[in-house]
């Protein structure tokens, strides 16, 4: 499933992509993250809880930043794997900045696939959920870089 | 499976007092057959399911009342609705969509609450009593509340109920000039999930078309109506074109979902051609 948007902040495109590029400030803007480590300049894991209704569902996550071009583009992969449940996560997401009047924009892309025994009951449920994630993403996004002093617009 | 407490309370108040607002892994359990399935997967670890099995209320059968309304008690197995002669007399609909519901296996043990509490999406009833003006009535630590379906809903499996309410009781209005009927469309089996579901109820005679009432399942998080396709309808005399128009409309305005029955791209021109096909059944003949 592809998840994508945009959004306009009032900031210069260094200062944006040196902010998205800080992990713990990127995943400060998700939701259900918790514990990141860093393990190396390109490598992180964290643990990632989804909960739809009374289902709760946490993920190990691996990402590996597998293109970084200042200032403009930050792709990373990521892998997790359920807690409890054998199934399995993958997704690439693509971060792309491009420089407008008065600021940035950002465009985001984020192309999820669930696979494994999470099966037919749990991946339309975790993807509507994912769906959920990636509005409260752009919105917490906006947010911070309202707090920050600029002006954000979708 | 994880191991899991099994209490067997012989009343709702006992029942909802073992339910816990804060404790998402204290669950009721009605004929469990969708519970399970989730438990089996590994979804849900439940600490304590509450079964409702011994519960000795009044909340089994089904009853017609004087101006044709029914009623049916939340505790009645989904098998005993689709038999039943007044379900049939009151919006034959109901028993309609049913046979193609699940299996008669799970039919025969699931029961009419619990299918209504699941909110999964793909589930039969939930659109087919929506476009009816269905409502359920709750109980819970405070007292009884009505709760009409379309405010039932509010998400993938999640509902407007509280933790520790219960449906208790399913109430569906008199049927008067109601012609309607439920489409699903499945990509596997005829009794697997839908890919799509549609569900319209209409007033009016002959091909003039009062009032339209539709709503899309399945394919959506939750039952969703479909206010555009309506006022396509309402007011019209249908014709190739009315139709076209509302299933353009239906395809535009609902926010569908990727699942393993199908892509939402996929889904969408399911949906154009399902509404007209859902109104034109309606309308040839199937009463309520």
């Amino acid at each position: 499933m592809d998840f994508k948007g945009e959004i306009t902040v009032r900031a210069p495109r260094d200062a944006v992509y040196e902010k998205i590029r800080d992990a713990h400030f990127f995943v400060s803007c998700i939701d259900g993250v918790r514990d990141l480590e860093e393990i190396d300049a390109t490598h992180y894991t964290a643990v990632m809880e989804s909960k739809v209704a009374y289902i709760k569902v946490s993920f190990q996550v691996s990402v590996e930043l597998v293109r970084d071009e200042a200032p403009g583009l930050i792709e990373a992969k990521i892998e997790g794997r359920p807690l409890k449940i054998a199934g399995r996560l993958t997704a690439t997401s693509v971060t792309r900045l491009e420089e407008v009047d008065g600021g940035t924009k950002i465009f985001y892309e984020t192309d999820l696939s669930l696979t494994g025994k999470l099966g037919s009951l749990g991946r339309p449920a975790l993807t509507a959920k994912a769906k959920e994630m990636e509005k409260q993403f752009a919105e917490n996004l906006q947010k911070a870089f309202s707090d920050g002093g600029g002006d954000a617009t979708a | 499976m994880m191991p899991f407490e099994l209490a067997e309370p012989s009343s709702l108040k006992e029942a909802i007092g073992l339910l816990d607002p804060d404790d998402p892994t204290i669950r009721p359990l009605g004929g469990g057959t969708a519970l399970m399935l989730m438990m089996k997967s590994g979804l849900f670890a439940p600490s304590t399911l509450v079964s409702l099995q011994k519960v000795e209320d009044d909340c089994r059968g089904i009853s017609l009342s004087p101006d044709g309304g029914l009623s049916v008690g939340a505790l009645t197995p989904l098998r005993v609705l689709e038999r039943s002669g007044d379900a049939a007399a009151a919006a034959p609909v109901i028993p309609r969509a049913m046979r193609t519901l699940s299996n008669v296996r799970v039919r025969n043990v699931a029961t009419v609450g619990g299918s209504l509490a699941h909110a999964d999406p793909h589930m039969d009833l939930p659109p087919v009593l929506t476009a009816l003006g269905a409502s359920v009535t709750v109980m819970g630590p405070e007292g009884d509340r009505e709760i009409a379906l379309g405010d039932l809903y509010e998400g993938y499996y999640e509902t407007s109920l509280a933790s520790n309410e219960l449906i208790t009781r399913l109430t569906v209005p008199a049927q008067v000039g109601v012609r309607a009927a439920y489409l699903k469309v499945t990509t596997r089996s005829a009794d697997d999930w839908p890919a799509l579901g549609v569900a319209v109820a209409l007033t009016g005679a002959g091909e003039a078309v009062d009032t339209a009432t539709i709503v899309v399942s399945a394919a959506t998080e939750k039952p969703t109506r479909l206010t555009g396709a309506e006022s396509a309808l309402a007011g019209a005399t249908l014709d190739d074109a009315v139709l076209r128009r509302a299933g353009d409309a239906a395809a535009d305005e609902a926010e569908l979902i990727s699942d393993p029955q199908g892509s939402a791209a996929y889904k969408r021109e399911l949906l154009r051609v399902t509404v007209a096909r859902a109104v034109r059944r309606a309308l040839d003949g199937e009463a309520g």
